[in-house]
């Protein structure tokens, strides 16, 4: 069955929401200037951060791969008390229900766009940009890029589900 | 959803902030703004609406964050407790599985899970209410749906049938005081019936009968081969009769049902107390006792192992500890017997 994308997105749109804000936020906290927000739309891109090129290379790509730990963590720390009672103990509650929404669709927007890649991509393909930069960003733009191609395959989807559901009984595993 | 980075301004732009005109720009930026603009484009506004969300999402973050603990030790328990169903740890597994069954009462599998462990931990009581609580529940794995249902079909051998509980009402609520014959003939009547032939078995061991007991526990044991009270008599039968390589086979049978017996891991101990084999007497009986701090079986056979092992203050302290427990009385007299040779447990 053939989903468009962009009305998982609409469905999906705390995790839009969140996404966008990180980038803007990453931007405030390396002081790099904003002139556009658009945090969710009903078209592709369904939200973008317009920003100036950072000078600074490692901010280029803290500002392109920061919301992927944002909506990461946010998306596994708000889905994990409700996993156990949704999907093991068949005893979820109406908030255990949202909780599980939220952290998938939060969790599932992780992956950073091409546009987050080809932003990195332009600095570490600069003469000037240092080995350890390009070390960094060459996997990185690779993995974004992997990562979009994967989307294709629903691997967001897979992704927010694994965290939202498979990363609290791996650290149950590990903790028990 | 992605971001974009505005190109630097062409150098042909008119010199000057890009945004209010001011003749100092910042130097070493690509896009030329003044330092007020840089701020307030740093600090690009973030709406009402994108706030009250985050806020929302915050608030979220704090109520799931109370919530975590909970959720997670209910998933400890339920990891520790698979694991020890895994490797046959019944005591821990029925510990951590009551834990999950009061933290997720309508998880129908860890109900599952604390029928199977109780019952081979011996708690038949926990067993039989945790049963009456699935009765009606759909079991849905088909492995545990038999295995619960092998466990139920042995449920009625643990407990008097109503006829024999007339008699026994009748031989003044004893089942020791029910004369032979009765015996006999009752289980003529019911040979079906495995309870009978266990009190029987048992009033033929204090009469020290010991091959008649054994066989009788034989008889048992060819219809139910878990049934654990047979299982336990026998280790003393063999004892008794100084077959001790049996009495150590019946102990491991136990100890294979269950590797958290502290009733298997004590008839190890008295099995090699009686073999003169005193310090693994000894740690065997200590092991019972750190498997089960509440069996008082356990508790007399370590007073028996420190007396064996020398240890007069160590033992003499268990000792006054057991008098003062009126469920302790049996085992806490045949100890004090052996220990004044009244009871002769070896040579």
């Amino acid at each position: 069955m053939f989903i468009p994308g962009i009305l998982i997105s609409i469905v999906t749109f705390p995790g839009v929401i969140v996404h966008e804000l990180a980038h803007q936020l990453f931007c405030r906290w390396c002081k790099v200037p904003v002139f556009k927000v658009v945090y969710f739309q009903v078209e592709n891109p369904v939200g973008y951060v317009l920003h100036e090129v950072p000078v600074n290379k490692w901010h280029s790509i803290l500002i392109s791969v920061g919301p992927f730990f944002i909506n990461t963590i946010v998306g596994a720390l708000i889905a994990f008390p409700a996993a156990l009672p949704v999907f093991r103990f068949n005893d979820g509650s109406l908030p255990d229900y949202i909780l599980i929404y939220l952290g998938v669709s939060i969790a599932m927007h992780a992956f950073p766009s091409t546009g987050d890649a080809d932003a990195i991509w332009s600095h570490v393909r600069d003469r000037q940009t240092n080995l350890l930069v390009k070390i960094i960003g060459y996997p990185v733009v690779g993995l974004i890029y992997l990562g979009s191609l994967g989307s294709f395959f629903w691997l967001d989807v897979i992704y927010g589900v694994a965290i939202a559901i498979g990363l609290p009984n791996l650290v149950i595993s590990l903790m028990a | 959803m992605e971001e974009h980075q505005h190109p630097a301004e062409e150098p042909s732009s008119p010199a000057g902030c890009a945004q209010c005109g001011f003749p100092v720009i910042e130097e070493g930026y690509p896009t030329p703004l003044c330092a007020t603009c840089r701020k307030a484009f740093i600090r690009f506004p973030i709406p009402n609406g994108i706030k009250i969300f985050g806020g929302v999402i915050l608030l979220i973050l704090v109520f799931a964050m109370i919530k975590v603990p909970k959720s997670l030790s209910a998933g400890i328990h339920l990891a520790r407790g698979r694991d020890a169903i895994d490797h046959a740890r019944y005591a821990t597994a029925e510990r951590e599985f009551q834990q999950v069954v009061r933290q997720a009462p309508k998880y129908t599998e860890g109900e599952e899970y604390l029928a199977m462990a109780s019952f081979y931990n011996g708690d038949l009581s926990t067993f039989f209410q945790t049963v009456e609580h699935l009765e009606g529940k759909n079991v849905e794995n088909e492995d545990m749906y038999r295995e619960l249902s092998r466990l139920i079909a042995k449920g009625p051998n643990y407990f008097p049938a109503d006829s024999l509980f007339a008699i026994y009402t009748a031989y003044q609520k004893s089942f020791d005081s029910i004369p032979e014959p009765v015996y006999l003939a009752y289980m003529q009547k019911y040979p079906d019936e495995l309870f009978p032939v266990m009190m029987y078995a048992s009033v033929v061991f204090d009469k020290k009968q010991y091959v008649a007991c054994d066989s009788l526990l034989d008889v048992i044991l060819q219809r139910d081969e878990i049934y654990l009270p047979a299982l336990l008599m026998k280790t003393s039968v063999k004892r008794e009769r100084s077959q001790l390589d049996s009495a150590e086979q019946y102990g491991r049978r136990i100890l294979a049902l269950n590797s958290e017996s502290a009733m298997g891991m004590s008839s190890l101990a008295r099995t090699r107390l009686k073999g003169k084999r005193d310090k693994e007497g000894l740690d065997w009986a200590q092991k019972a006792v750190a498997a089960n701090p509440d069996n008082v079986y356990a508790k007399a056979t370590l007073a028996m192992a420190w007396h064996f092992n020398n240890e007069r203050g160590k033992r003499d302290r268990l000792l006054d500890e057991l008098k003062k427990d009126t469920a302790a009385t049996d085992h806490t007299t045949y100890v004090v017997d052996v220990i004044e040779g009244r009871e002769k447990f070896r040579d």
